[in-house]
Parts: C-alpha cells; sequence; structure tokens
C-alpha cells in the first residue's frame, strides 16, 4: 500500500514533470498566462495521461517492440482529439483561448515519456496512479505559474480581483520573459527546498 | 515474415479502433460545435445592432447576414501577430461601420490582444473605408490610431478590415 501511494505522489514534487524533469514546457510557457487557461490545459492532460497510460498498461503485452512508439501515438492522439472535440462543443470559449494547444498535447512529452518509461512497464492500477499522480502534478504547477502571472500581470485570480489598486500592473509577467521568469524561480524554489531536506 | 504481419496487423488495428472511436465522437458532436459557431455569430451581430431580425444570405460564395433594414454584417478573417483575426464587420447600407466584434483574436493579453477592446474599436464607428493607422492621435475621417506597443497587431487589423470591405462591396454590389 505504501508502495502505491509513493506512485502517485512522487509527481507532486520528487519528480514533478516541470519541475525536475522539465518536460512539456510547451504548454507550461504557452497557456499559463491566466489561471483559468492553465487549469484547462492541466485537466486535458489528466484526462489524456489517464486514459492514454490506461489502455497503455492494458496492451502492454501484446504490443511488437518495433512499432511500440508509433502505437502510443496513436493512442496519445486519438485521447487529445477528443479533448478537442468536447472542449470545442462544450466549452467554445476556452477552446478559442487555448487555441493550439490542446491538439499539441500529442507531442507532450510528460505524456509519451510516461507511457514509455511508466505505462508500458508497469501494472494497470500503478500506471493509472502514476497518470493521475504526474497530472496533477503537472497541473498545480500550471495553476501556480499562471496564478503568479495572472496575480503580477492583471491584478487579478481566476478573474477575480485580488491585489489593491495602488499595485502597478507587471504587462511583462504575461509575455514570454514573465513565463520564463516565473518558470526559472520555481525550478529555483524547488531545488533549494530539496537541497535542504537532504 | 511472421513478424512483419504481426506488426502489421497491430498498427492497422490500433488506427481502425482509434478511427471508430473518434468518428463516434465526431458525429455526436459536431452539430454541437456547429450550433455554438452559429451562436456566437449571432451574439456578435447583435451586440452591434441591437436585437433585430437578422437573416443568412450567401453571395458568392461568401455568407453575410441583413440585419433588418439597419444593414448587414460580414465576417473578415486576417493574419494577426501570432494567428489569425477573425472578426465580425456591422455596415450600414452605405459602408459605414456600425460596429466591429472581434470573434477569435490570440495576440498578446495586454498589448495586441487590445485590438479586440472598445477603445481601439470604438474609433471605426462612423467612419467608412479605407481606414489608415497612425501612431498619434487619429484626426481625419479615415485614420485609426494604432494601440500602443501592438503596431503590428493593429496594422494587420485594419488591413483586413479594409480588405472584407472592398471584397464585400464588391459582391453586394453584383
Amino acid at each position: 500500500m505504501k508502495n502505491n501511494f509513493k506512485e502517485f505522489v512522487k509527481g507532486f514534487f520528487e519528480q514533478n514533470p516541470i519541475l525536475v524533469f522539465l518536460l512539456g514546457l510547451c504548454p507550461t510557457l504557452a497557456v499559463t498566462t491566466n489561471a483559468i487557461n492553465a487549469l484547462t490545459m492541466g485537466l486535458s492532460v489528466i484526462f489524456v495521461l489517464f486514459f492514454s497510460n490506461l489502455i497503455i498498461s492494458l496492451i502492454r503485452k501484446m504490443v511488437p517492440n518495433q512499432v511500440r512508439i508509433a502505437s502510443f501515438i496513436v493512442v496519445i492522439a486519438t485521447f487529445v482529439t477528443i479533448v478537442d472535440i468536447f472542449l470545442k462543443a462544450n466549452f467554445p470559449s476556452l477552446s478559442k483561448a487555448l487555441g493550439p494547444f490542446i491538439p499539441l498535447i500529442v507531442v507532450n512529452c510528460i505524456i509519451l515519456g510516461r507511457a514509455e518509461a511508466f505505462a508500458s512497464r508497469n501494472s494497470v492500477f500503478l500506471s493509472i496512479l502514476d497518470a493521475l499522480g504526474m497530472g496533477l502534478g503537472f497541473t498545480i504547477t500550471l495553476i501556480i505559474m499562471g496564478g503568479i502571472r495572472e496575480v503580477l500581470a492583471f491584478g487579478t485570480f481566476f478573474n477575480v480581483k485580488v491585489t489593491p489598486d495602488f499595485m502597478p500592473k507587471f504587462l511583462v509577467m504575461i509575455l514570454p520573459p514573465g513565463a520564463f521568469f516565473t518558470l526559472g524561480i520555481l525550478v529555483g524554489i524547488k531545488n533549494a527546498v530539496s537541497m535542504r531536506k537532504k | 515474415m511472421k513478424n512483419f504481419f504481426r506488426i502489421t496487423f497491430f498498427l492497422f488495428a490500433v488506427c481502425v479502433v482509434s478511427g471508430f472511436l473518434l468518428s463516434f465522437f465526431y458525429t455526436k458532436s459536431i452539430d454541437r460545435i456547429k450550433e455554438n459557431e452559429r451562436k456566437t455569430k449571432i451574439e456578435a451581430i447583435d451586440k452591434i445592432f441591437g436585437n433585430e431580425k437578422v437573416l443568412e444570405k450567401e453571395v458568392s460564395g461568401k455568407k453575410y447576414w441583413v440585419v433588418g433594414d439597419k444593414g448587414f454584417a460580414f465576417e473578415a478573417k486576417g493574419m494577426g501577430f501570432q494567428d489569425e483575426i477573425i472578426a465580425m464587420i456591422g455596415v450600414t447600407k452605405n459602408f459605414e461601420i456600425k460596429g466591429i466584434v472581434v470573434l477569435k483574436c490570440l495576440d498578446t493579453p495586454g498589448l495586441g490582444a487590445e485590438v479586440a477592446g472598445d477603445k481601439f474599436l470604438n474609433q471605426f464607428k462612423g467612419k467608412s473605408a479605407p481606414f489608415e493607422v497612425v501612431r498619434n492621435i487619429a484626426s481625419g475621417p479615415h485614420k485609426i490610431q494604432a494601440v500602443t506597443g501592438a503596431t503590428i497587431s493593429s496594422k494587420a487589423f485594419v488591413k483586413m478590415v479594409n480588405s472584407a470591405i472592398k471584397e464585400m462591396k464588391k459582391k453586394i454590389k453584383k
């Protein structure tokens, strides 16, 4: 039981896909301009990661080794397209705001990385735990980044005003440099905390 | 050779299953997606003209909407700073701008995205094409002041509006 729990929480901090592996940086840098976009992106990734890990660990013994990656990509692309269609049908404004970054989840290294490194070698149950843990770790990091950038640039968090009027708005935070500043500082904090633990 | 068949068959099977799944979800959602698109367009037209009776028409392959006896509306598409910008343009019968609503714009929030803001769009009201972008305060019937720090988005937007109106004028006169 303890082992299962470990597979679940490792994605939050110790093996956080963004802060430790620096995977999936394209959506991390591009869509974290506000907290809602970050949350939608995170949830979409959790969905895709969950089903791709589930299916891949189910078929892992049947997949011929030579076409491993090709089959994984087809599985991942299928679920990404489902998410894309779902968002277009039910949340058109979010789908517009995220634009091409939803279809681009296909090439998100976190998902193929988990499929190849974990789901193709472990049982279905562990793969699901791994997917949920990694997905949540990814989502939480995205929301933290999106939150920091939104608060500093617009003075809002999830579109609710949080800062007093006299606080200046740092427009640079929603531009690409702001994404790098935030990511760099977060990775720095993560490393500082890890080092202290040792 | 045996392996060759196995690999081919496996990839084929994966693709077939994925194809079935996707077509299932697509057919389930396509009506909703189309309905959403139609709704955003009608909402945009309502925002420009107020609640008027809207009639969809088509002229040489281009859709436009006749709004009561007030004028008509049509879509404009053009390349912005990052991605395509789509806007709904409402004009009176003499092609005087009644209002513009941006349907899609992915330019930089806070800078380029301001072309979708009221401050920029209100400048068009009551004026007629062709428009020209200026950097300082706009004076003159065809001048539009660019959004500060977003000259590229402003120019792209105005260029898009100009060409859409030109195209529509030609088509409707026919």
